[in-house]
């Protein structure tokens, strides 16, 4: 993700899928972004439909709930991860616990974790922090 | 550094009154979860109360729900623990986790009416 996407209206927003099973969550985190951020979120309500719709839409942030049924945050992580075409999108756990293993966070390929419950506000530029961090 | 909008306040009344909606049948699952456990050994519904409670705790504070996470979270241990227990729970857990409920279900109406009347 450009530093330009993020700050500049006349350019393409920035395009992110969120997986999230919580569907008051998904839509509430997907509003603040698009009318807060002015962010084109594209959402699935789990693991294998996520999946789907990042390696249709190629997006440039990928946000996943940690704690899912069937597919968990981890899996997603792993297979995007591991796919040649998904490899490089950046992906941003969000969870509800406190105590993660941060060996098994680094090592899920994520760039990070935002826990909730999160400030909304705030969230957007938390995303592009954690992405940017990574970069250095 | 990022420029950000707030939501719209009638866009997040909407948004609140749809999770207040949901929220009875939240606590039905998690009831249904632990009566099916107090019945017979069951680590699908000791999954199911988790991941319910689970993902109450972590959405509840978004609507300004906060007083709901302390019971989901505890509904939440427990079905951790009984599903660690391959679905058994004892029956002095089973007490614990129906208390945790009735207070999650007071407290309930309260966000609901809160919510309602904003």
């Amino acid at each position: 993700m450009s530093e330009a996407a993020q700050q500049q209206p006349d350019v393409q927003p920035v395009r992110v899928v969120l997986i999230e099973d919580d569907a008051d969550l998904r839509r509430v985190v997907q509003l603040t972004l698009q009318f807060g951020a002015s962010w084109n979120v594209r959402t699935a309500p789990d693991g294998p439909a996520g999946i789907a719709l990042v390696k249709q839409l190629r997006p440039d942030i990928v946000l996943v709930d940690l704690m899912m049924p069937g597919m968990d945050g981890y899996e997603v992580c792993r297979r995007l991860v591991s796919d040649a075409t998904t490899a490089r999108i950046p992906i941003v756990l969000l969870t509800a616990r406190q105590n993660l293993d941060p060996e098994r966070v680094r090592a899920s390929g994520a760039r990070g974790v935002i826990t909730k419950p999160f400030d909304l506000d705030a969230l957007a530029p938390a995303i592009v922090r954690l992405c940017q961090e990574e970069k250095r | 550094m990022i420029a950000t909008k707030q939501l719209p306040v009638e866009v997040l009344q909407e948004l609140a009154n749809e999770f207040a909606a949901g929220l009875g049948a939240r606590a039905a699952v998690m009831l249904e979860a632990i009566d099916e456990i107090s019945r017979q050994r069951s680590a699908d519904a000791a999954h199911r109360l988790r991941l319910t409670a689970h993902s109450l705790a972590g959405t509840a504070s978004a609507f300004g729900a906060s007083e709901l996470v302390p019971h989901a979270s505890r509904l939440e241990s427990l079905g951790k623990e009984w599903q660690e227990r391959n679905g058994a729970a004892t029956k002095a857990s089973i007490v614990v986790a129906r208390r945790a409920l009735e207070s999650l279900t007071v407290s309930i109406d309260v966000v609901i009416e809160r919510l309602r009347t904003r």
